[in-house]
């Protein structure tokens, strides 16, 4: 009948109480005690005002009071939140239960922390690398711009200056766009050498990104006046750089630098920390297109783009903004735009790209252990379920209504998740750094995977959800428990075979999409394993080093340079036990290959640097500098024709020539000739290169060599020229060199050979090739170790669960089992009838989980080399290795069962 | 010879705590000493019904407690009528005197 509201002021004073009472039970308890003492004393003395001797009044005053106890619990009542309360009540019911089977707690807690883990670990990755967002101002609008022609066969390709002009120019969709170039430099501060990575980026890169500069400024805008025109010795550093190379010196602006011993720049800024776009640089220069263009500017495609779309403007409308332009661009400029399109997409989703899918499944998978392990604890809580029947009933018996027992088990489910959930939280924390130790280099934003709070969260939700799953099981089924029950154990029984059956079921179900997807990619890298990359990979050296670019300075610095690599290879091949050495430009493996854009010299319309007019006879190949005895040392055979000579070398004389330059040779590998010469014989034939044409007027090639997988292993051989460093000495080369013994014996004097020759060289790595291959298969060899160990725990969690339920089918089955064999049935037909009983959760599961695994092996598909997902051997494997443990697992209860002697079993009844 | 809590309507005895405290802050002794004193003994509260009671109004912020010294200086829990006690006070005794009326009308009437 009260039913007016109190001010807020004295309900949050009256809830403020009641959560100290929840809080803080012992002191309102004390309290509470206090209060009826002290009432108890004032009744004894008003009874002895009114002429009891002290024994009366006392006793009096307590029968006045009734049961204490009773109202005690009554003022309790209106006290607390009565279902927090309740909740604490089951929690402490639950602890004393788990207490009493510390077996089952053990392994209860130890498969929910090794799920939780596993997935808590994952998410982190998954945070660090897709969800938190990029380091940049509204990274939402930051977009990718490429170039494609599929006529060329190029997808998503740098974008030429032109286009990059033309675009900032018409474009309404961005507010601005920027071009960057990145390179390896060796950089100088006056007291120490070293190696980074510099990219020229327009200046407009820092704005479109939204980042200012921590100290000083960045480059002028190219069209901001005339005032301010950017310095193209100007130079901005990383935060990194500033902090280990001039020890974050507060007088930075206006130190200079200096880039492979030749340029001399000027530090103008320093980015705040963490800022390093493109990813890996150190240090930016200005990189300036504006006004009129050359027409090789419209030509040449060297650059990345980044842009930034204005707000309002979705992807939708900027993808089809960029086409205009492109359509535009194909009337306006033939020559150099005609069959060439502009695609954008979002720039967090670009910098993921294909680890993004990657990080999907294997989160996946990682969730398939966790639900495998609540689906165990779940098993063995129905079994302790079915061993408190007793209890339960009792409990019904005496008034306990349904949902204060789901409560109760849901309690106890609670509580096992929360203690999994603890050590599933360091286990997490753990697996976390091991995956930052084992995880590629290369993988995107390895940087950003941290175990900050946003994971540790997703642990707790993820517990939370565990705890509610497991205690769901048992609850649902004791929901109907009736004291009757108890008399009637069998069917109370057979119901608790049958969910424990079902349970059992899905574990083997989600195992199996686990084992299939750890098969296939076990059998996927078995096939990049034994991959023919086209070179012999055994007892070679591959050396990573690099000569400061301005050690050849003058009109024949050319020249010095190839003698200066000859003079190398000369002294690293009388190391005793080193057979050849060579040089080469990228070793394969280790990166992309240089490309350029090549032409028959009687392609029509082609005339000296003339390139021909029909763009489908402008060829796009990559391009390898090579010197004499490449080939031999790195087992890349000669199909046809010659590989390079001594001979072919350009001798000295040539500075003084004028263009055209010297006829040179090359030599093409079988993809090349494949594809530009099907019918014919490409020896003899000349090309032209455009990269290459400050070096020879044209080029005839000599031989063919055989394919090589050269920028992965999953990829085949692109059409390639080799040329002789001596005929195109632009650029430095790395050694190789094929050895007698095993090469890693001599990586140690190759290396001081190295240094000892020219101690302005940088050497990064002197390692066997062996090794640089196995690098490059890093990436799907941590896929299959992830998905491999999911899968390893899921089985032996389902084993376990397997071996449960067969030992509670052969414990319950005693008695049937004895009569069965008092009336003569063999051991054989008890192991029959136990194990088929036993073992129809497993096949289920596994028809079951072939669904599943169809979905995941179909999802996959990317990550599969030279198998169909639907890989009829991995999926027989994978249900011969579970029905395999299922059989083990069930071993022993099986042995049990035909172990049984009849008279015992008999009499136990 | 006095009433019994079983008999005493729930909700009166919220009405007759908020009106005992109307007057002055009071430990539970008194109140229910109060109580009894004020309706000729007539009207007796168990404890068993007092303190659940007192515990029910402090949760609806009716009533506060506070530990104080009694006149023989002891420690005594102390209830004190809230602002929104007395609203709730002042209305609850309306709709009791009009409940009565009402019941007056219907015994006179036969």
């Amino acid at each position: 009948m009260i039913d007016h509201r109190p001010s807020l002021a004295d309900r949050f004073r009256a809830t403020r109480r009641r959560l100290r009472a929840l809080l803080r039970p012992a002191t309102t308890e004390r309290e509470m005690a206090r209060e009826l003492a002290f009432h108890l004393e004032m009744e004894t003395e008003h009874n002895i005002r009114r002429g009891m001797d002290p024994d009366t009044a006392r006793r009096t005053a307590r029968i006045a009071f009734g049961g204490v106890d009773r109202f005690v619990e009554d003022v309790r009542d209106v006290r607390n939140f009565t279902w927090l309360d309740d909740l604490r009540h089951d929690l402490r019911h639950a602890a004393r239960s788990f207490r009493r089977s510390p077996g089952f707690t053990i392994a209860a807690v130890l498969a929910l922390s090794l799920g939780v883990g596993a997935n808590t670990a994952v998410f982190a990755v998954v945070h660090g690398v897709i969800l938190a967002p990029l380091p940049f101002t509204e990274p939402e609008r930051l977009i990718r711009v490429w170039e494609s022609n599929p006529v060329q066969r190029i997808e998503r390709g740098n974008v030429s200056p032109g286009t990059f002009v033309e675009l900032r120019a018409r474009s309404r969709a961005l507010e601005g766009i920027a071009l960057f170039s990145e390179r390896d430099f060796l950089l100088s501060n006056g007291t120490e050498t070293w190696e980074s990575r510099a990219a020229a980026v327009s200046p407009a890169l820092f704005g479109v990104l939204g980042v200012r500069p921590l100290v000083g400024g960045t480059f002028p805008l190219e069209n901001a006046g005339s005032s301010a025109r950017p310095s193209f010795d100007d130079v901005v550093i990383s935060h990194r750089l500033w902090r280990e190379r001039f020890g974050s010196a507060a007088d930075i602006v206006g130190k200079t630098i200096r880039m492979d011993a030749r340029w001399s720049y000027t530090i103008i800024g320093v980015m705040p920390p963490g800022f390093s776009y493109p990813t890996g640089v150190d240090l930016w220069v200005p990189l300036i297109y504006s006004g009129t263009l050359k027409a090789v500017e419209r030509q040449y495609r060297y650059h990345g783009a980044i842009a930034r779309v204005r707000r309002g403007t979705t992807l939708e409308q900027a993808t089809r903004d960029a086409a205009g332009v492109a359509a535009q661009l194909e009337t306006e400029y033939p020559a150099s735009n005609a069959g060439w399109s502009i695609e954008v997409a979002r720039l967090d989703r670009s910098i993921v790209g294909d680890t993004r899918s990657v990080l999907f499944i294997v989160f996946g998978l990682a969730t398939c252990v966790l639900l495998i392990a609540c689906a165990n604890v779940a098993t063995l809580g129905v079994a302790r379920a079915t061993a408190r029947r007793h209890e339960v009933a009792v409990r019904v018996a005496l008034g306990a209504g349904t949902r204060r027992l789901i409560r109760q088990w849901v309690a106890e489910g609670l509580l096992l998740a929360a203690s999994g959930g603890v050590g599933g939280l360091a286990v997490g924390y753990w697996s976390t750094r091991l995956l930052l130790v084992i995880a590629p280099a290369d993988t995107p934003r390895i940087g950003d995977i941290a175990f900050g709070w946003p994971v540790v969260l997703f642990g707790i939700l993820a517990t939370v959800a565990a705890g509610v799953l497991i205690g769901l099981a048992p609850a649902l089924r004791s929901r109907d428990t009736t004291p009757a029950d108890v008399l009637r154990t069998r069917t109370s029984d057979g119901r608790s075979a049958g969910t424990r059956a079902w349970l059992v079921g899905s574990q083997v179900a989600l195992t199996f999409v686990l084992t299939v997807a750890a098969t296939l990619l076990l059998r996927s890298f078995a096939q990049l394993r034994a991959t023919d990359l086209g070179f012999r990979r055994h007892d070679v050296l591959a050396t990573d080093m690099r000569v400061p670019a301005g050690r050849f300075p003058g009109p024949s610095g050319w020249f010095d340079r190839v003698q200066y690599y000859d003079r190398l290879m000369a002294e690293l091949s009388r190391i005793p036990g080193i057979r050849t050495v060579a040089g080469t430009t990228t070793i394969p493996l280790t990166g992309e290959l240089g490309s350029g854009s090549i032409w028959r010299t009687d392609a029509p319309g082609a005339h000296g640097r003339q390139p021909p007019t029909s763009a489908a006879d402008q060829w796009k190949a990559a391009i390898q500098i090579v010197t004499p005895r490449y080939f031999e040392t790195m087992g890349i055979p000669v199909r046809h024709g010659r590989g390079f000579a001594d001979a072919d070398r350009f001798t000295r004389e040539l500075t003084n020539l004028d263009l055209p330059r010297l006829p040179g040779v090359a030599v093409i590998n079988e993809a090349m000739a494949r594809r530009f010469w099907p019918d014919v014989d490409p020896l003899g034939r000349t090309i032209v290169l455009f990269d290459d044409l400050t070096w020879a007027s044209h080029r005839t090639i000599v031989g063919v060599v055989g394919d090589v997988h050269a920028e992965a292993v999953a990829s085949p051989a692109a059409p390639t020229v080799y040329l002789p460093l001596a005929q195109h000495p632009g650029r430095g080369v790395s050694m190789v060199l094929r050895t007698d013994v095993p090469p890693e014996r001599l990586a140690g004097s190759v290396a001081e050979r190295l240094r000892a020759f020219d101690a302005a060289m940088s050497v990064s790595a002197v390692q066997p090739l062996d090794a640089v291959v196995g690098g490059a298969l890093s990436r799907p060899r941590f896929t299959l170790l992830l998905v491999a160990s999911f899968a390893t725990l899921a089985l032996v969690i389902a084993s376990v669960g397997v071996f449960g339920v067969v030992g509670f089918l052969v414990t319950r089955r005693t008695h049937e089992i004895g009569i069965r064999m008092a009336l003569g049935a063999r051991p054989a037909n008890v192991l029959w009838l136990v194990l088929r009983e036993g073992l129809r959760p497993v096949v289920l599961g596994i028809v079951v989980g072939t669904a599943g695994a169809v979905a995941v092996a179909i999802a996959m598909r990317t990550l599969l080399y030279g198998l169909a997902p639907l890989d009829g051997v991995s999926f027989a494997a994978a249900a011969a290795v579970l029905l395999g443990s299922a059989i083990i697992a069930a071993a022993r209860p099986v042995s049990r069962a035909t172990g049984v002697d009849p008279l015992r079993s008999l009499r136990s009844e | 010879m006095a009433r019994e809590q079983s008999d005493l309507l729930r909700g009166t005895l919220d009405l007759l705590i908020l009106k005992s405290l109307a007057g002055a802050p009071m430990h539970g002794w008194a109140l229910s000493q109060s109580i009894q004193q004020q309706s000729e003994n007539f009207l007796r509260v168990g404890q068993g019904s007092l303190y659940p009671a007192l515990q029910r109004l402090e949760q609806q912020g009716w009533i506060e407690s506070e530990w104080r010294t009694t006149d023989q200086n002891r420690p005594a829990k102390y209830y004190t009528l809230t602002t929104s006690g007395r609203r709730a006070l002042t209305a609850e005794t309306r709709s009791w005197r009009q409940y009565v009326r009402a019941v007056d009308l219907i015994l006179g009437s036969t």
